[in-house]
């Protein structure tokens, strides 16, 4: 027992140790994931699947998060250019703001919440059934066939369903300013490309396939490590979603300081 | 897996790469499968030029900036400018880089340079105009706002101190005698005012002088103007022509009598040798008699001679005068 002056001291050690341990789990996780790669034969047959799960079916989500934010965009671009600063600030504001930063971002975020909370959940009620055991017990490595698909999946498809959700923010920014703004299509094209630079779309796809990273390694992670049942399943998803969720937004300050 | 999913997830991934590259493409302004011309230019300076900025020609969009690089020796900046369709520049072809706009949008605009005099565009050698089939232009770059804005600020400073040192300057010795300055022109104010109204009388009868040989003026342009309507009217009437007549026939006559005149003169001329030779026998004439030769030179060289003569002469008129009173004394008339 210990005194309860020390008690705040404790705390702190626990936090520590556990942060440490997480560290480590996850080094373990990543090395073991790296390690799996060449077991081609066992990951490589269950890709296309997490694409689709990661990929095509989290495109309504991310083009309805897009389609609305293109269209506040624009609205909230009209609003405040007022005065003296020219109608075409508009397509230049949406144009930039979608690709550099709302798009990746805000497509990051809700994948976070469906495709990183998916997989932990999933990791994580195999994990308590001990069906992960189970294939650990055949000799069936469980990184390869577990995570190392959907880190894959996530890799390849996030840059997909960003570009996508960018292309279709943009556009839903243009049909405003058509419809709602009294603006023309050749002033929001202006606009647009008036500031274009080639170097804006590689931006959003490095953050992209970083926030692919994060999501699938994040929640593969919170999933393999479920303990606790079904109440454990459900904290691991949940802590899924929000280290995910903190770690887009560190991803974002970062990439911003060393790219731009 | 199923084979719809499996096209589901190829659609997904082309769309997407698709989007990228024509998206990409569309916005940095390139055509895909139409023609495009390059040109390249060089500067010392490009501001705020920036890749994907318009290029323009006469106030038209033509095409896109892209890479900008800096010349290997260091001495100038080129700008390839992907420029959409045939493009020939003119021979004396500029480009000048300039604000498109208070918002930091530059772009570059072909110019002939021979309307910018004052402009001094990079000159590029004539060995260096076309390089690998591509035009190189030399550039010219617009001072940049924010240069602008500097100088402003100098203006600013410079007017700060200016009214600074006016403050200074205004102090309460100079307000005083602004004071006593005032007090003075009120003074001359009102000694001006007494002379106007002293002068103002004269200035009436000058006024009066005035009016009345404006109206003289006026009664003399009514005349002018009558003369000219006559003459209006002289000239309608053909009267001019009749004149004109006339005096060609008084030209014909002054021919005839300036013929008269030449004969005359040519006969003036054998008189006037006539008399030269009638003078020079004068002359002689007159040395002689000066030399006392002759009746008239011994007349003037002795004076007794002339004296005599004079008494001779008085005895002749006395005996004209005893003549003509008393004839029968001289003349008798006999008949038979």
């Amino acid at each position: 027992m210990t005194h309860p002056a020390l008690e705040p001291i404790q705390s702190v050690g626990r936090a520590v140790l556990a942060l440490v341990r997480a560290v480590g789990q996850g080094g373990y996780l990543a090395a073991g994931a790296v390690r799996a790669l060449r077991n081609t034969d066992i990951w490589a047959p269950h890709i296309l699947t997490q694409m689709y799960q990661i990929g095509v079916a989290s495109l309504p989500i991310a083009l309805f998060v897009a389609m609305f934010t293109g269209i506040v965009l624009a609205l909230q671009a009209s609003y405040t250019l007022t005065g003296g600063v020219p109608a075409y600030f508009v397509g230049t504001l949406v144009g930039k703001t979608m690709i550099l930063e709302l798009g990746p971002v805000l497509t990051g975020l809700a994948l976070a919440g469906r495709v990183g909370g998916s997989i932990a959940a999933e990791l994580g009620t195999m994990r308590v059934t001990e069906q992960i055991d189970a294939l650990e017990t055949l000799a069936y490595d469980p990184l390869a066939y577990l995570v190392v698909p959907r880190v894959a999946a996530g890799l390849l498809m996030f840059p997909v369903v960003v570009a996508l959700a960018i292309a279709f923010g943009v556009v839903a920014g243009w049909v405003t300013s058509m419809g709602l703004l009294d603006m023309g299509s050749a002033q929001f094209v202006k606009g647009l490309k008036i500031f274009f630079d080639p170097f804006d779309v590689t931006f959003a796809m490095i953050k992209s396939v970083s926030f692919g990273l994060i999501v699938t390694g994040v929640g593969s992670f919170f999933g393999f490590h479920t303990v606790g049942g079904a109440e454990g399943v459900g904290r691991a998803t949940t802590r899924a979603v929000v280290v995910s969720t903190m770690l887009i937004l560190v991803l974002d300050a970062f990439w911003a300081a060393v790219l731009l | 897996m199923t084979p719809r999913r499996e096209l589901l997830v190829g659609s997904v991934i082309l769309a997407s790469g698709v989007v990228g590259v024509v998206g990409t493409l569309w916005l940095q302004g390139r055509g895909i499968g139409r023609t495009e011309t390059e040109v390249h230019v060089l500067v010392s300076d490009v501001g705020q030029l920036a890749q994907g900025n318009a290029v323009k020609f006469r106030g038209v969009s033509i095409g896109r900036v892209g890479p900008i690089e800096v010349e290997p020796a260091g001495d100038a900046v080129r700008i390839h400018l992907h420029l959409v369709g045939e493009f020939l520049p003119a021979p004396d072809a500029g480009v000048v880089l300039a604000p498109e706009s208070l918002f930091g949008d530059w772009q570059a605009e072909i110019v002939i340079r021979s309307r910018f005099p004052n402009f001094a565009f990079y000159e590029v050698p004539p060995n260096r105009r076309i390089q690998g089939g591509v035009h190189v232009l030399g550039g010219f770059t617009l001072p940049d706002l924010s240069r602008l804005t500097a100088v402003a600020d100098e203006v600013a400073q410079n007017l700060a101190v200016l009214t600074d040192r006016f403050d200074k300057a205004f102090s309460d010795e100079t307000a005083a005698s602004l004071a006593q300055a005032i007090d003075n022109m009120e003074e001359l104010t009102a000694t001006l005012k007494t002379v106007v109204e002293e002068e103002s009388s004269q200035i009436s009868g000058t006024a009066e002088r005035i009016r009345i040989a404006t109206e003289e003026i006026a009664s003399t342009l009514t005349a002018a103007r009558s003369s000219i309507d006559r003459l209006d009217a002289m000239l309608a009437s053909g009267r001019v022509d009749s004149i004109l007549d006339n005096t060609v026939a008084i030209t014909a006559n002054f021919r005839g009598v300036s013929g008269d005149v030449t004969l005359a003169v040519d006969r003036l001329e054998s008189t006037l040798t006539s008399a030269d030779s009638t003078m020079a026998r004068l002359s002689r004439i007159a040395a002689r008699v000066e030399a006392g030769e002759g009746s008239i030179g011994r007349l003037l060289v002795d004076t007794t001679l002339a004296l005599r003569a004079g008494d001779l002469l008085e005895q002749m008129s006395s005996l004209l005068d005893d003549i003509r009173a008393n004839p029968r004394k001289y003349v008798r008339l006999s008949i038979f």
